[in-house]
């Protein structure tokens, strides 16, 4: 996602949103459903985040990273999200494997994976939990991932490595 | 179970990402947004900014006003002030109680200076300026010799004490 595709964007191109919804909706898509436990949530959320794009598309030429702003715009409408959810006393539901990734019908193993998978994510603190997200299905490196959270960059490979020692322990008694 | 081979248990599997429908209806709300013109956020905070200003200053003359009208409900109304009455008596007995009551008057209307005490003195200061008493002897004089004091006999003689006196009639005169 280059210069120009923000420069377009600033100057509110329908082409430009579709491109950007095309490069980066899946993975923002999924980073929304882990931290929001509901796909409908999901939905709405991404829907906020491209209509909250296309308000402040100005700025847009002249962020840094436009893959870590679009991410941010996202985490700060799950959080509205999730706060508005709070007082509406709605429970988060534990995210199980056909929810979070694609398997095929047939693949058995896949689907365990994908269940003990799903299971380890839901058991990791939400704070781990997002870094794992953002790291490995997102795509970001850990200085996006630092723009996203404003964590420090240290804190932010710290809590990435923590993760991935969580996941570890879990599966070695799952699998 | 390493690290590389958590990250290669976790990699391969896709995210599942949004349904294609949502595609369609995301577009359709940006398009719409896209349509409204932007409004610039400055002179919205410009404005804002200014608004609350003047509704602080308005709610604070406001409530200034309701605490005097419940005092004024309470204890009824202010207290005329101490000095300002000494010196209006002052005046009214020198000069009439028209005098007096002029002098009052300008003298407990609530000044423009209320705060500064230095400017509040000079005010009252022009006010008795204004309301100047001319001072004119009218009388005769009439000089009396200090009776001479026996300091042989007792210390304390009988009778007027003073070593001169001088008697002075005069009439007040008001000028302004």
């Amino acid at each position: 996602m280059g210069a120009l595709l923000q420069e377009r964007l600033a100057r509110g191109e329908q082409a430009a949103f579709a491109e950007l919804y095309d490069a980066c909706a899946d993975r923002l898509h999924h980073y929304l459903l882990v931290r929001l436990g509901s796909r409908t949530d999901a939905d709405d959320a991404l829907q906020e985040t491209f209509l909250r794009l296309a308000r402040m598309r100005e700025r847009l030429a002249k962020v840094e990273s436009l893959e870590a702003y679009v991410f941010t715009v996202a985490r700060h409408e799950a959080i509205r999200l999730a706060a508005s959810r709070v007082q509406r006393s709605r429970k988060l539901q534990p995210l199980v494997g056909d929810e979070l990734f694609r398997v095929a019908p047939g693949d058995a193993n896949a689907q365990d994976t994908a269940a003990a998978l799903a299971a380890a994510l839901g058991q990791l603190k939400p704070e781990l939990r997002e870094i794992v997200e953002l790291k490995l299905y997102a795509g970001l490196t850990f200085q996006q991932i630092s723009q996203v959270t404003d964590l420090p960059q240290g804190t932010v490979a710290t809590r990435y490595r923590s993760a991935l020692a969580h996941l570890r322990s879990w599966l070695a008694r799952k699998l | 179970m390493n690290y590389d081979e958590i990250q290669s248990l976790l990699a391969p599997l896709t995210p599942r990402g949004a349904e294609p429908e949502l595609r369609t209806r995301v577009l359709a709300a940006v398009a719409e947004e896209l349509q409204t013109p932007q409004r610039g956020l400055w002179p919205r905070a410009a404005l804002a900014v200014a608004a609350a200003i003047v509704v602080a200053l308005g709610l604070n003359l406001w409530l200034d006003h309701r605490a005097e009208q419940r005092l004024a409900e309470l204890f009824g109304p202010p207290p005329a002030s101490k000095r300002a009455t000494e010196v209006a008596r002052m005046v009214a007995e020198a000069a009439g109680a028209p005098a007096g009551r002029w002098v009052y008057e300008r003298l407990t209307a609530r000044p423009n200076t209320s705060s500064d005490p230095a400017k509040y003195y000079a005010v009252l200061q022009r006010i008795v300026e204004e309301t100047q008493i001319g001072f004119k002897e009218s009388g005769h004089e009439a000089l009396e010799e200090n009776r001479p004091v026996d300091r042989r006999g007792p210390r304390r003689p009988g009778g007027d004490t003073s070593d001169r006196q001088r008697l002075v009639r005069g009439e007040l005169r008001l000028t302004a």
